[in-house]
């Protein structure tokens, strides 16, 4: 059995991967396991030692050569003889845990109608085809602004279909003792903070992090602080200043990618961003604080080490100093940490992060769990949600009728138009009342993994997919799951 | 010749030029290997001019 994993994001992204990796030698000993990446990102995968071949796709070279081509028409030579290296592999299974349109069209490329296809394909005619259940809910409910709590790490084990154990994670002696031989002086007790992040959004101001790391410390004297980010921060890195200079270590752009994992085992704990550090500091099960801000769905992308915790702000201005100083002093001693935070739940197969003092607005995240993972659908206490439920179940109703119609023989083409036309008052209703939104986009998603089959299989998986909705929707639609302040449904005023 | 040489305006010029000729293809022989080829190039371009940086894929990618 031979096994492509497909990972064209990030740093951040491969380190999320490599549990996924392990596990599939450990439930496929026998397989020949190969890895894709970017080549800019290649050393992120290197320190995995189960793999039998890293294949690299060269981005700049790629497009280095398509630019400088003079001719009218593109010159696709190059990008052929790459592809068309990745299908003579004639792999048994790709699991594509990307989900970019490019990967999409890579792996349509090097698959055939016998490769087992895991995450974003392409169908037969060029549409995005979505082979699996967890790669739909990736498609449908991942994302910035978006409810879904499952960490990505779990969803990339379930579109490989794989558990994940302990023995997973970790990180070789090798590659930790790699570290100890080039970073000689690092000091007795320390922190390691990371001061940059991938985007400026996620970044703290230099006074910030200078009175954070003062603030420390004062109240840690035996601590000290060593600066960790890449060869660009380092002019900002130079901005950062404590009382006692002898207590930081500036670390910054002076780094290897392995000497990282070494740096962050021998720390306390790690201080970072939403950045490739903390997935490392995860592989290590390192504790570590992320300090996060709303341009990242910290449940999906946040700190897996035990005791690990997330303080999250919408954005870094955001940030009381006194109190982030006095949430991480509490966490380095075993105290409890007062301010709002989000700490590791290890017990939760589901949602890593259990939230303390922040108000948990969890209705559409239940939703989400109710849909996908089977459990209870969360009780309704807002009469402008059920207003648009039982409007969604109306339409839903109108089209079901039309669809029989359609079958029957009656009013074709008008009743196609009727089907279309819903979509948008769909749309408007998702737009209106965003506490909806998880329902829509997953019948939404359901609908767009309807291929380009033949008319009437078609037609016969959009009633299906129709007829879901009507019955998710009758569960808060003249049932009992309605607190006793929602009306019934024929008093519920219209929206 | 180094990625960052190339202008905004040279990957859009290109991009423009993929994306006619993949819909051609499309148009008229369907998703073929011709057609993915292209599209893969297409979209490694267009990858890069949603990018602040692009030495680096963000993770609008995903």
């Amino acid at each position: 059995m031979k096994i492509l994993v497909m990972q064209l994001a990030r740093f951040g992204d491969i380190f999320q991967t490599w549990p996924v990796v392990k596990s599939l030698k450990r439930n496929y000993p026998n397989a020949e396991l190969h890895f894709l990446c970017r080549k800019t990102f290649s050393g992120a995968i290197s320190p995995v030692n189960c793999l039998d071949k890293i294949l690299q796709l060269d981005v700049e070279d790629n497009i280095n050569f398509i630019l400088e081509s003079t001719s009218n028409e593109p010159d696709t030579s190059k990008i052929t003889n790459y592809l068309d290296g990745l299908k003579d592999e004639n792999y048994d299974q790709i699991i594509n845990l990307s989900y970019s349109p490019l990967s999409s069209y890579i792996t349509s490329y090097i698959s055939d109608e016998k490769t087992d296809v895991r995450g974003f394909t392409r169908h037969e005619d060029g549409a995005l085809d979505i082979p699996d259940d967890p790669s739909a809910l990736i498609y449908g409910q991942l994302g910035v602004y978006k409810f879904n709590r499952i960490h990505l790490t779990r969803l990339f084990s379930a579109v490989a279909g794989v558990d994940l154990l302990e023995e997973d994670w970790g990180v070789s002696e090798a590659i930790l003792a790699e570290g100890a031989l080039r970073i000689t002086n690092l000091p007795k007790r320390y922190l390691s903070v990371h001061i940059g992040g991938s985007t400026s959004e996620k970044l703290l101001f230099a006074e910030q992090w200078s009175e954070i790391l003062n603030k420390l410390a004062k109240s840690n004297p035996e601590l000290s602080f060593v600066l960790l980010g890449s060869s660009a921060e380092k002019e900002f890195s130079n901005k950062i200043a404590i009382d006692d200079s002898s207590r930081i270590l500036n670390l910054v752009g002076e780094t290897k990618l392995t000497d990282l994992f070494y740096i962050i085992k021998k720390s306390k704990v790690l201080v970072a961003p939403d950045s490739s550090l903390l997935h490392i500091a995860s592989l290590l099960d390192k504790q570590t604080i992320n300090l996060s801000f709303s341009n990242v769905n910290f449940w999906e992308t946040g700190p897996l080490s035990k005791n690990s915790f997330v303080i999250w702000n919408t954005q870094p201005s955001a940030i009381d100093i006194d109190q982030l100083a006095s949430s991480i002093d509490a966490i380095l001693s075993g105290r409890t940490v007062e301010g709002n935070h989000a700490k590791l739940n290890a017990d939760s197969s589901v949602e890593a992060y259990e939230l303390v003092g922040y108000e948990d607005h969890s209705f559409q995240w239940n939703l989400i769990k109710a849909i996908y993972l089977g459990e209870s659908f969360p009780i309704l206490d807002d009469m402008k949600v059920y207003t648009a439920l039982k409007q969604l179940s109306e339409l839903t109703d109108m089209v079901l009728r039309d669809l029989e119609m359609v079958r029957s023989g009656q009013f074709q083409n008008i009743q196609l138009e009727i089907v279309n036309n819903v979509d948008q008052l769909i749309h408007t209703l998702e737009k209106l009342v965003p506490e909806i939104r998880p329902i829509i986009w997953w019948f939404n998603t359901e609908r767009l993994r309807i291929g380009p089959w033949d008319d009437q299989i078609v037609f016969d998986r959009n009633y299906e997919v129709f007829n879901q909705l009507r019955s998710l929707l009758a569960v808060y639609v003249g049932t009992t799951l309605i607190a006793p302040q929602v009306p019934p449904a024929d008093e519920a005023p219209e929206l | 010749m180094k990625l960052s040489s190339f202008s905004e305006k040279e990957l859009r010029e290109q991009l423009l030029k993929l994306e006619t000729t993949s819909k051609k293809i499309l148009e008229t022989s369907g998703y073929t290997k011709e057609a993915k080829k292209v599209l893969v190039l297409q979209e490694l371009i267009r990858e890069q001019l949603t990018n602040e940086n692009i030495s680096y894929a963000t993770s609008k990618i995903r």
